[in-house]
């Protein structure tokens, strides 16, 4: 099926290019759909208000979201390495032009994995908004929340969180890195820009909701109360962008 | 065989200064803090008096309990701040 022939030939250079903005945009809504982050700058608020006067919270708050931003790029930026090196390999035995068919149709498989992976083991409980990670992993992070005392820890921190989702994160940003690869040059750092702050906004937004006098108990108590909403959304997300890239990438044969 | 590790010290001290840390976290105001953290740790004290064998969820329980009664927000943090991730 080739609906885009469907599509007039002055507008089809627009069309194309929405198509694959709209993949980053989906991408990225994913990746904010994702609560380590926002967890993390939660326990960061409980651990440093406890010890530290409200300016130095607010600069280890900014320095943790600057560190979450700087690792979603690095992952964006290492799904070009990772293209790279697989295409190599599969060069070196069968040369081809391109590997972007086989990997939008790989992604959307597994983007249906993940989002029945997210319906099923993202949160452990019903009742709390424990997340997945091992018991290990998570005590060593709130430890280290607890202990975070200066700027350059906040970002690492930061960094940290970001790069422990980083089996949520992969394949969103992968599809992502494909789609922008797709893009005129003048618009891919507009899809860059809007890859990343969508997926630090929902930080902005609880940063600057406690900035405004809310306390973290309120915040925890929306995120408790709505964590299944956000569990099945974080679903509905990967399974739209599986479908999505299915009908108008694969089957409208843009690559 | 492996010694088994010491059991943790209950010292009202340690529950006041816990209960203050939580409450700075929320604002709550000094003083009000105060009177809570040492009310709860008499309460504390007191039942440790009564039963010679507790666990370290009795005690949590009975601190969570105690909370409620002065500040609904600094009894949910104490209890879920293990569960924000």
């Amino acid at each position: 099926m080739y609906w885009a022939s469907l599509i007039p030939e002055e507008n089809f250079l627009l069309f194309y290019n929405l198509i694959f903005l709209s993949v980053v945009f989906l991408a990225s809504l994913i990746v904010a759909s994702l609560q380590l982050d926002l967890g993390g700058l939660l326990l960061l608020y409980h651990g440093s208000r406890g010890h530290h006067s409200r300016g130095k919270t607010r600069s280890l708050a900014s320095s943790y979201i600057c560190g979450s931003m700087v690792m979603q790029f690095l992952i964006l930026g290492s799904c070009a390495v990772v293209y790279q090196l697989i295409y190599s390999v599969i060069s070196f035995f069968h040369p081809v032009l391109s590997l972007s068919d086989e990997f939008f149709s790989a992604s959307a498989g597994l983007l249906i994995s993940l989002a029945l992976v997210s319906w099923l083991f993202y949160y452990r409980s019903a009742r709390s908004t424990e997340l997945w990670l091992p018991s290990s992993v998570s005590n060593f992070l709130r430890r280290k929340f607890s202990e975070v005392s200066t700027r350059i820890e906040a970002f690492s921190l930061g960094l940290l969180t970001v790069f422990f989702e980083l089996p949520f994160i992969f394949v969103p940003a992968f599809l992502a890195y494909n789609s922008l690869l797709s893009l005129p040059s003048n618009i891919i750092i507009f899809g860059v820009t809007l890859y990343l702050l969508m997926s630090i906004l929902p930080l902005l937004i609880c940063r600057l909701y406690l900035k405004k006098g809310a306390n973290i108990a309120n915040v925890q108590r929306w995120r408790e109360k709505n964590h299944r909403f956000f569990r099945i959304l974080t679903g509905i997300f990967y399974f739209i962008l599986a479908i999505f890239i299915i009908v108008f990438i694969i089957m409208g044969e843009l690559v | 065989m492996k010694p088994r590790p010491n059991p943790p010290l209950f010292l009202p001290i340690l529950i006041r200064a816990d209960i203050l840390r939580e409450a700075r976290t929320l604002d709550i105001p000094t003083g009000f803090a105060i009177s809570i953290s040492e009310s709860v740790a008499s309460v504390v004290e007191s039942y440790l008096k009564n039963h010679p064998v507790v666990t370290e969820l009795d005690i949590k329980s009975l601190i969570i309990s105690e909370l409620e009664k002065y500040h609904t927000d600094l009894a949910y943090i104490y209890r879920n701040r293990d569960t924000i991730i």
